[in-house]
């Protein structure tokens, strides 16, 4: 009796202590900034579930883990013949989840270049509600006026990128189901537009994401991402026939001071053999540089001389 | 000397064209730290589709824009602009030669085309010196978009072709913007400086039919005998003649709204006859007709919305606004191309807008726009329609529906804008244009007019058109 006791009270207190340490593992609670411009932190453990894992995705792609952010990126929109078009951008984006009750975050995009588009400005406001849509204002340069739109259907091309207006800014946690696939080595991927080879036996959490909207212009997502820091790495998505239609790379740059910006992304579209890549300057990226939410309102449109 | 000035645009354009595309190189930008120096050459020729030998524009533009951040707050822009237009050399009529001089180049100071100091800060933005200020949110129609003058010797036509920045008359104001709360700001205008709509001049490519028959009854005078004095009253730029402007805008809960003020002198003339002296008939030997170029000052309160609906049954649906009420508007009266006088007559202007995407990336933008006067009539007379001196109805409504999309990754961009007016006249412009390059885009276009003469788009039924536009930015 006294031995199915202690064996009792032993598989108890094992099972009590299995179940501490996942959930200590499994938190998705971020480790507060240690100083004034460092980043909150939050890593991935054994034991996440793949929706978990694709809500810390969500957290490092917004840089929910700074208060703001800002960068310059560099597009090049390559046709399958290598005819290479340009366009350069400025973001702004101040991160409002933990402050406000209405907004996640909003952001402010200026176009620098080329001439013909230069001071395209696009000011998006974003809910915590995820029933709600953008609110979006347009300056348009050639009117030099702020222009309120809608919201366009999420499957159109960003800025005419394989980028969809969806993945550079609209999809949100809530628009997909999950699935987790298992653990992998992720074999290598070579971008066409530098050549380099991005996370050759990198391990990764692969999950799978259907699309809760039905007929939509993708049937799901197979999604690679690293062990480490749980930023997606790497993205294959499915047209509705299920043929692998699109690849996307992403690399990031992860800071001593807990930051992790988008440093480089690739997409291409494997029927069409279009490519576009969107590259960011370390030297341009700063995080935590108390931007104000007024910075992100039409006054700020308005200062455009363009 | 048209055939020469033909080849030269001719020869001109091509070489921009193949030199533009070899030497991509060379199409940036100069940007260091603090300057930053840019700009574009543009050649537009357009061709009247009713008489194709008929030229109506061969305008080439050159524009350089720099902007100098001396701190991070304070910088400094200039954009300098020339163009030369030589449709007046290629056409060689009487009505052309004569209007040459107003039409074929930038005119006096014009070529400093804005020039201001901008001085920014948390909550309080300075914008000093030459500049153009927009309010409102219509496409192709003005309702609340009268704090400065445009430039119309195209009519309405660059609206069309979105280019209502460039055919903006630039003026030197004071502009504060100050935002006492996030969304909230406060623009306040003070315009010492004046200038009115440019209209074409007579039998100008695109003369409104007012202005011809202007002309024709002048010379009617002047075949007569008499000698005819028209005196500008154009306000002086000064303190007291300043115009001042104060716009309100928040967003609450995603609702936008502005409310508008503006006080001053009206942007359009009108022409009061003074009399025939010294006996009143024009036969008289050393008679002189005298006529006078009036400004009236008026009070504009207005306001303006937008709302954006992102959930529920119309979600993506935007909707918009403008409403302007003008007090002491003046406008001519009389009978059919006939003005007797002009009188005073306050007006309600406004537009309704709703926008929505279809199919991914299919914009479709449909206006209701109504011009409403306070009454019909003066003395007995009609109120008369400015463009046209055709008589006014007391609510003249617009209806206008814009598509546009893109193709091929935003490289080819069709969209068309079409008019009606509500005396079944309409007007509709196709437009597509190309990005060849980064920095070198075509577009090609028509504006198609039909109506009566005597009416909004009608007055232009022979002046169909077909346009080239070839743009190379740097």
């Amino acid at each position: 009796m006294k031995r199915v006791m202690l064996y009792v009270i032993g598989f108890l207190m094992s099972t009590v202590m299995f179940t501490a340490e996942w959930s200590e593992g499994a938190s998705l609670t971020p480790a507060s900034p240690s100083c004034p411009t460092c980043c909150e932190t939050m890593k991935p453990s054994s034991g996440l579930s793949a929706d978990d894992l694709m809500k810390l995705d969500y957290y490092i792609k917004f840089t929910k883990f700074a208060q703001d952010y800002t960068g310059i990126g560099f597009i090049k929109l390559i046709d399958k013949k290598g005819f290479t078009r340009t366009r350069d951008w400025g973001r702004y984006r101040i991160v409002l989840n933990k402050r406000s009750p209405l907004f996640d975050y909003k952001d402010l995009i200026v176009i620098l270049g080329p001439q013909n588009i230069k001071g395209l400005s696009v000011l998006t406001w974003n809910y915590l509600d995820p029933q709600k849509d953008q609110e979006i204002w347009l300056w348009l340069p050639s009117l030099r006026k702020v222009r309120r739109v809608s919201q366009s259907e999420a499957d159109d091309p960003f800025m005419g990128s394989e980028f969809t207006t969806e993945e550079m800014s609209t999809r949100k946690w809530e628009d997909e189901t999950y699935r987790m696939i298992g653990e992998k080595k992720l074999e290598g991927k070579i971008s066409r537009v530098n050549g380099k080879t991005y996370y050759k036996d990198t391990d990764c959490y692969v999950v799978e994401a259907v699309p809760k909207r039905k007929d939509w212009y993708y049937s799901k997502r197979i999604m690679w991402l690293d062990k480490g820091f749980g930023a997606l790495l790497f993205d294959e998505v499915y047209d509705p026939a299920g043929r692998r239609w699109k690849t996307f790379i992403k690399e990031y740059d992860l800071w001593e001071n807990g930051c992790i910006p988008q440093m480089f992304l690739e997409g291409e579209d494997q029927f069409s053999g279009h490519v576009t890549s969107i590259e960011f300057d370390k030297k341009d990226i700063k995080f935590n540089t108390n931007l104000e939410e007024g910075f992100f309102t039409e006054k700020t449109l308005m200062r455009s001389k363009w | 000397m048209k055939k020469c000035h033909l080849r030269c645009m001719i020869s001109g354009i091509t070489f921009l064209f193949i030199w533009s595309i070899q030497h991509p190189v060379y199409a940036s930008a100069i940007s260091t730290d603090n300057l930053t120096v840019s700009g574009f050459l543009k050649n537009a020729t357009s061709v009247n589709l009713d008489d194709l030998d008929e030229f109506l524009k061969i305008r080439s533009t050159a524009q350089f824009e720099a902007e100098y951040r001396l701190t991070e707050n304070f910088h400094l822009f200039t954009i300098f602009r020339e163009f030369y237009d030589s449709v007046y050399d290629a056409e060689d009529t009487w009505e052309r030669r004569k209007n040459r001089k107003h039409l074929s180049r930038t005119k006096d100071t014009d070529w400093l085309r804005e020039c201001y100091i901008d001085f920014y800060s948390q909550n309080l933005d300075i914008r000093i010196g030459k500049q153009q200020v927009v309010w409102g949110t219509a496409d192709g129609v003005k309702i609340l978009d009268v704090v400065n003058p445009f430039d119309m010797r195209e009519f309405n036509l660059e609206w069309t072709r979105k280019l209502d920045a460039d055919s903006r008359i630039p003026l030197w104001m004071l502009k504060l913007e100050y935002a006492p709360t996030v969304n909230g700001t406060l623009q306040f205008l003070f315009i010492p400086d004046f200038e009115p709509n440019f209209m074409a001049p007579a039998y100008a490519p695109y003369a409104v039919r007012a202005k011809n028959a202007g002309e024709e009854r002048l010379n009617t005078l002047r075949n007569l005998g008499a000698r005819v004095n028209i005196h500008n009253k154009k306000p002086g730029q000064s303190i007291e003649n300043a115009r001042i402007g104060v716009r309100w805008l928040d967003v609450i809960k995603g609702f936008e709204y502005t409310l508008n003020y503006l006080h001053g002198y009206d942007l359009s003339i009108s022409r009061y006859f003074m009399g025939i002296k010294p006996l009143g008939v024009p036969f008289f030997p050393g008679s002189v007709a005298y006529f006078e170029d009036r400004y009236a000052q008026t009070e504009l309160f207005g306001c303006s919305f937008s709302k954006a609906l992102t959930a529920g049954f119309l979600r993506g649906l935007n909707i918009r606004g403008e409403f302007a009420y003008i007090k002491n508007h003046t406008n001519g009266y009389g009978t059919k191309d006939n003005q007797v006088d002009v009188g005073k007559v306050d007006q309600y202007n406004y537009v309704l807008g709703f926008d929505k995407y279809y199919w991914t990336n299919w914009l479709f933008s449909f206006q209701l726009i109504q011009y409403w006067l306070e009454r019909k009539k003066e003395h007995g007379y009609q109120y008369l329609f400015g463009p046209t001196s055709d008589i006014l109805d007391q609510c003249e409504t617009i209806l206008s529906l814009k598509v546009s999309t893109d193709f091929m990754h935003e490289r080819l961009k069709p969209d068309v804008l079409i008019g009606w007016g509500d005396d079944n006249d309409w007007q509709v412009n196709p437009r597509i244009e190309y990005e060849l390059r980064d920095y070198l885009t075509l577009a090609w276009g028509m504006h198609i007019f039909n109506g009566h003469s005597s009416q909004l788009y009608g007055e232009f039924n022979n002046r169909d058109t077909t346009y080239l536009e070839v743009k190379f930015g740097f």
